[in-house]
């Protein structure tokens, strides 16, 4: 019992850092559908910035932004936001996958997934998807 | 490259277990008449729905709106080397290797610093994942006549995904991930004679293999990814037999 009172606030301190990655901001309107836009700089080295919309009618819905490599093995979560916001936010990627690992040069995708696109979908993958390149 | 080191290496290994049973059988004149040691090569196509490799293809085709063939039948090449253990039964030692292969191109955006879109590039992908199972079993005639037989063993697995691509301007990229599994399989095989020492032996065989903890050489792993070859194939085998004295 002891010590899962020591792993609670481990645990916590863990997610704190993990979401200080990639904490997205609003940067506009709210637009009529879903948005995933090209990242810049594409290529990148370094890092790069995805801007995505939700739209008013998915506003308070879960919806995570994932990179995934070409295997679609999950590199990296991005957003995960169980009750999201809608308007257009932008999140930055460092290139580095859920361990911090940097990612070797290639090609990886982001997806924008939400509830209502996934029950539409049925489950299977995302609607949308972009390719983002990371060059040496 | 390690993994194939580790190939040969096992290999090798039960290469010498065989050879060791063979050299205590030489040394026991009685149960060396018995011995018949047989060599053959196979060739089946097998029907199999590896599911997060062609998910992957989905994803791909989805984001590039391209058509790249998802992957439902495979071509097994097989090596067996068995030796008898009575009249009835047989141990075998199997080794086969499964290749897949993509290959695609692509249009990407080039986007500046400013998210201003600056031209695009080109972009050549290739992939190829290279499996090879090494088996273990044994086998039996199921009627009198020794015309059908029936193998069963296990499988270790190991796999090569390899990942090769230019992006235009930009340079190559390339990774090699390793990764590796167990499984089981079953085989049922008439044999027809062609002669004394040849048999060709048409086969069903059932596969059930699965390769994942695929990393790289920085152990970098592949999360929720899995070479899945499940299913039933089809084929022939063609055997050279050998006894103890010689060619039979």
């Amino acid at each position: 019992m002891k010590s899962l009172f020591l792993f609670i606030p481990a645990a916590f301190i863990l997610l704190l850092f993990a979401n200080s990655c990639s904490n997205p901001t609003s940067i506009g309107p709210v637009p009529s559908n879903f948005q995933l836009n090209q990242n810049f700089p594409n290529p990148f080295t370094d890092s790069t910035t995805v801007q995505y919309g939700i739209p008013s009618s998915a506003s308070g819905e879960h919806i995570v932004l994932q990179v995934f490599d070409n295997q679609r093995a999950p590199v990296r979560v991005l957003e995960n936001s169980v009750s999201h916001p809608s308007g257009t936010f932008q999140v930055s990627w460092d290139g580095r996958d859920a361990s911090f690992q940097r990612v070797p040069p290639g090609v990886y995708v982001i997806e924008l997934r939400s509830g209502s696109i996934l029950a539409i979908d049925g489950g299977m993958n995302g609607v949308y998807g972009r390719i983002m390149a990371v060059r040496r | 490259m390690r993994i194939f080191n580790r190939f040969f290496a096992g290999l090798f290994c039960l290469s010498c277990v065989s050879i060791c049973r063979s050299q205590d059988a030489n040394s026991l004149p009685a149960e060396n008449d018995a011995t018949v040691y047989s060599f053959g090569v196979s060739g089946t196509v097998a029907f199999v729905n590896p599911k997060e490799l062609n998910e992957s293809f989905h994803m791909v085709n989805t984001t590039l709106d391209l058509a790249v063939p998802r992957v439902n039948t495979i071509f097994v090449a097989g090596a067996h080397l068995r030796m008898s253990v009575n009249a009835q039964s047989h141990i075998v030692l199997r080794g086969e290797f499964i290749r897949i292969f993509r290959q695609f191109e692509y249009d990407a955006k080039e986007i500046s610093l400013a998210g201003v879109q600056t031209g695009v590039f080109r972009v050549r992908n290739e992939r190829s994942y290279h499996t090879f199972p090494i088996g273990l079993g044994a086998g039996t005639y199921l009627n009198r006549q020794k015309t059908i037989e029936l193998e069963i063993g296990f499988m270790y697995v190991f796999s090569v995904i390899e990942e090769k691509g230019t992006m235009e301007s930009y340079g190559p990229f390339q990774s090699t991930m390793e990764g590796r599994g167990w499984g089981v399989w079953g085989t049922l095989r008439p044999r027809i004679a062609l002669t004394d020492w040849l048999t060709f032996a048409p086969e069903i065989s059932g596969r059930f293999l699965s390769v994942d903890r695929f990393q790289d050489q920085r152990d970098r792993t592949l999360q929720d990814f899995a070479l899945d070859f499940r299913g039933v194939s089809i084929g022939g085998a063609l055997f050279i037999h050998l006894n103890s004295q010689g060619s039979r």
